[in-house]
């Protein structure tokens, strides 16, 4: 499977889970909220009615039953509905005296004694409204120096509420469970032709290398017979110019589509010897350039890695430098926490800011000093053989210096 | 000295003809495998530059055929399996004129065939 497909889908999950998870918090809160909103009302009611809610004799007119009227419906029982006495689990307790006397006003509940009722309620003096014990919702008033306690049982009330909780956190877990089988499908669908491309941009490389080679071959010959015919002169020298140009970047495309078929045969070999070596055989062209080199290496600085592609990868670095150095490079290797970095910099006309397009194919940072701008391939490979080795690679420019970082 | 130079490409070998011969001695062209085999019955080569992908003729084929008239063979290659043939010398695209001239007089001082041409 897709690297990048299996990301896509563990962030797609991870936004549905968010998406779900938001919207049913929000419902079941909101539906525990009004729950809570409904008990208050209704203990407000009995509240209202001196802690007892006995029938009403003559329900309101929304409330009230007309046989002749053949548009009378009755909604879902509010806990205005004057039929509330018949189902209300519920008990009241009056404290007067300072609380030294209770007495029970009203008592319609099976799961307390009387005794009992009288002691929790006066648990309950101190407070206002609230939950206690689970579904019971209780309001503390005054009237006429009376307090009065009100407790009723909402546990049939708050069992949709419960029901409708239990349902969400199944109803998620299923959501999820289908959308990751979804995912996997359209996941496919997505990353099929997204692999296509790469498949085919590979191939391009593969034969842009393969079909390059012989036009350059032909136009290197065409224009010696050129210069035999009519001299050299600074067409043919410019076409010259191109034509090595253009053969370095078929060298280039060679290694890259190599790379990408298979990784290298690794073995422990020693950077600080390869990047020595790199930087040996570009001295001549730094010394040329009038750039100051500075290295900072530590000895034996050993990694598994695949020996030819960090060769080439330390020629890239070298080359970069070698073309886009202004006064000074630097080189530093070290071992640092069981890791291997790797800092090459090089003072550069480049705004500050992170520069990592200059791993992307193709791409240079656009350097006004120096016309010489390569094909944009060599940090590509670099960053592919960081990839290939399990690293990272960033770059950035920092005080008009451009640094490049490995750590492998 | 003379040269075979087979490629199927006739602009190459169209100008590595001119060049060959301006420095080197008479070169003769051709542009598949066919073509080489039956040169290589009917004439004398001093060498053979052949492109390794030419059409109809499997490239060992040819480099069997050469070697069997005691003709060196310079293999014009786009890099991949150059291990596997037995050419006597290899040639990757894209080269210049100074690279084929230096291989071929390296091949032919090899073989013992140098001319004094050059």
């Amino acid at each position: 499977m897709n690297k990048a497909e299996k990301k896509f889908r563990i962030y797609a999950i991870l936004v549905i889970f968010v998406l779900l998870t938001v919207l049913l918090a929000v419902i079941n809160a909101v539906n525990f909220t009004m729950a809570a909103d409904d008990a208050d009302r209704l203990t407000q009611s009995i509240a209202e009615r001196q802690g007892s809610f006995e029938r009403i004799e003559n329900a309101p007119e929304e409330f009230r039953f007309d046989p002749k009227n053949k548009d009378f419906r009755m909604g879902p029982m509010g806990p205005d509905s004057p039929e509330m006495n018949a189902s209300l689990r519920y008990f009241t307790v009056a404290f007067s005296d300072k609380g030294e006397k209770a007495e029970t006003v009203a008592f319609n509940i099976s799961a307390v004694t009387e005794e009992d009722a009288k002691e929790w309620a006066k648990e309950l003096l101190k407070e206002k409204t609230g939950w206690t014990r689970g579904t019971y919702r209780y309001r503390v008033y005054k009237k006429n120096g009376t307090t009065y306690v009100t407790v009723i049982d909402q546990g049939r009330e708050l069992l949709p509420s419960y029901r409708i909780l239990i349902i969400s956190a199944v109803g998620e877990a299923l959501c999820l469970a289908i959308a990751w089988f979804l995912l996997l499908i359209i996941g496919r669908k997505i990353y099929a032709p997204i692999e296509e491309a790469d498949r085919k941009q590979k191939n391009f490389i593969t034969n842009a290398n393969k079909e390059f080679r012989i036009p350059l071959t032909v136009i290197s010959g065409n224009t010696e017979l050129a210069e035999r015919k009519y001299g050299p002169d600074d067409q043919t020298r410019s076409t010259r110019r191109q034509l090595l140009k253009l053969n370095e970047l078929v060298e280039k495309l060679k290694t890259i589509g190599i790379y990408e078929d298979e990784n290298g045969k690794l073995s422990e070999i020693s950077l600080s010897d390869h990047l020595k070596i790199a930087l040996e055989a570009k001295a001549g062209a730094f010394s040329e350039k009038g750039i100051e080199l500075i290295t900072d290496i530590e000895p034996d600085v050993k990694l598994q890695a695949d020996p030819a592609a960090i060769k080439q990868t330390f020629d890239e670095l070298c080359d970069n430098a070698v073309k886009y150095s202004i006064t000074r490079a630097s080189f530093k290797l070290k071992n640092e926490n069981g890791h291997v970095l790797i800092e090459a910099s090089n003072d550069a006309d480049l705004p500050d800011g992170p520069a990592d397009q200059v791993f992307d194919r193709f791409t240079t940072l656009n350097n006004a000093k120096d016309k010489e701008n390569g094909a944009g391939l060599g940090l590509s490979y670099v960053k592919e053989t960081v990839k290939a080795h399990k690293g990272r690679a960033s770059a950035e420019v920092k005080d008009g210096d451009f640094i490049i970082r490995i750590t492998l | 000295m003379k040269i075979l130079l087979a490629s199927s490409d006739r602009d190459l070998l169209e100008c590595y003809k001119i060049l060959l011969e301006a420095d080197l001695g008479q070169t003769v062209t051709a542009f598949d495998g066919t073509q080489v085999l039956s040169l290589l019955s009917s004439e004398a080569f001093d060498t053979a530059v052949l492109d390794d992908e030419l059409p109809r003729i499997e490239f060992g084929k040819l480099i069997n055929q050469a070697h069997e008239k005691n003709i060196p063979v310079i293999a014009l290659t786009n890099g991949a399996d150059t291990g596997q043939t037995q050419a006597d010398a290899y040639l990757k695209y894209p080269f210049d004129y100074d690279k084929i001239k230096r291989t071929l007089i390296k091949t032919l001082s090899d073989a013992g065939k140098e001319d004094g041409n050059e």
